[in-house]
């Protein structure tokens, strides 16, 4: 028993509610990037994709940590709904992480001077995304439900061991990728007006998240109880 | 010495472009879909 179809409708239609506040406060966000932020003196205008990139990164790591708790909570507990969340997570995550890695590199070639560079932070992104590439892959692959959310999961936690190592690669590793400017034991190292356009990115792109997944979610879990004729 | 910041807006604007068709496609898509099943059959 997963539920019935007017349960996921609600989960749908809450989604549904979350993502549109969450565009339309991404649009804000954007407007106060563009409009009302200082152009950093170094880098110029191109420093304002920090606005973007850093949040879709953050996007994409919390997406694809979740699928791997969620898939441990799936192994322990074998709840079907678990598994559909788990999928919802890595599929809006690897949307996040597209956005991720082209922003980066539009924001390498006028910085660095290179679109892309063989650096841990950046090869070990990548790799993230191949590993849930091919999560999705596998989920499409295999046919019997119990065995796909299975094999899923245990991708799902491999993912998710590769984020931690992303995050303190900048530390690990001699690299050209920035030290985190946010998540770190220290202060910001923003000043105040850059930061507050920054933290309502990383607002508006988690709301996002939300909305997306719950959206995502309920369609998955609709199918599910559709296919399966578990509907009340 | 002052210097001015380097003119590099179309990096900037090329980047806010692709976030927004990336993300912004992805989410019109599933609030199309979501839209569909729950006003299935009504």
């Amino acid at each position: 028993m997963i539920g019935s179809l007017a349960g996921s409708h609600r989960v749908i239609r809450n989604g549904m509610v979350i993502t549109g506040i969450a565009l339309a406060a991404m649009v804000g966000v954007y407007c106060l990037a563009l409009l009302a932020t200082p152009v950093e003196a170094h880098q110029g205008l191109a420093q304002k994709i920090v606005y973007i990139h850093a949040p879709a990164a953050w996007s994409a790591l919390l997406s694809f940590s979740i699928v791997g708790i969620v898939s441990g909570l799936y192994l322990w507990l074998r709840d079907p709904r678990l598994d559909l969340f788990a999928e919802a997570s890595a599929d809006v995550g690897l949307v996040f992480s597209v956005g991720m890695l082209t922003t980066g590199p539009i924001w390498a070639k006028p910085i660095w001077g290179t679109w892309w560079t063989w650096d841990a932070r950046l090869t070990l992104t990548l790799f993230l995304f191949f590993i849930f590439l091919g999560y999705r892959a596998l989920r499409g692959a295999v046919q019997d439900r119990a065995e796909r959310a299975r094999f899923a999961a245990v991708i799902g936690i491999l993912g998710m061991i590769l984020v931690p190592f992303i995050h303190l690669s900048v530390y690990l590793f001699r690299t050209i990728h920035p030290q985190p400017i946010l998540l770190k034991p220290s202060a910001p190292s923003l000043p105040p007006e850059m930061l507050r356009t920054l933290l309502a990115s990383f607002g508006g792109f988690t709301l996002l998240y939300v909305g997306l997944v719950s959206v995502r979610y309920g369609l998955g879990l609709a199918n599910e109880i559709r296919e399966g004729g578990d509907a009340d | 010495m002052q210097t001015s910041p380097p003119e590099n807006g179309q990096y900037m604007l090329a980047a806010y472009i692709v976030v927004a068709l990336i993300v912004g496609r992805y989410a019109l898509r599933l609030l199309q879909k979501g839209w569909r099943e729950t006003h299935r059959g009504s």
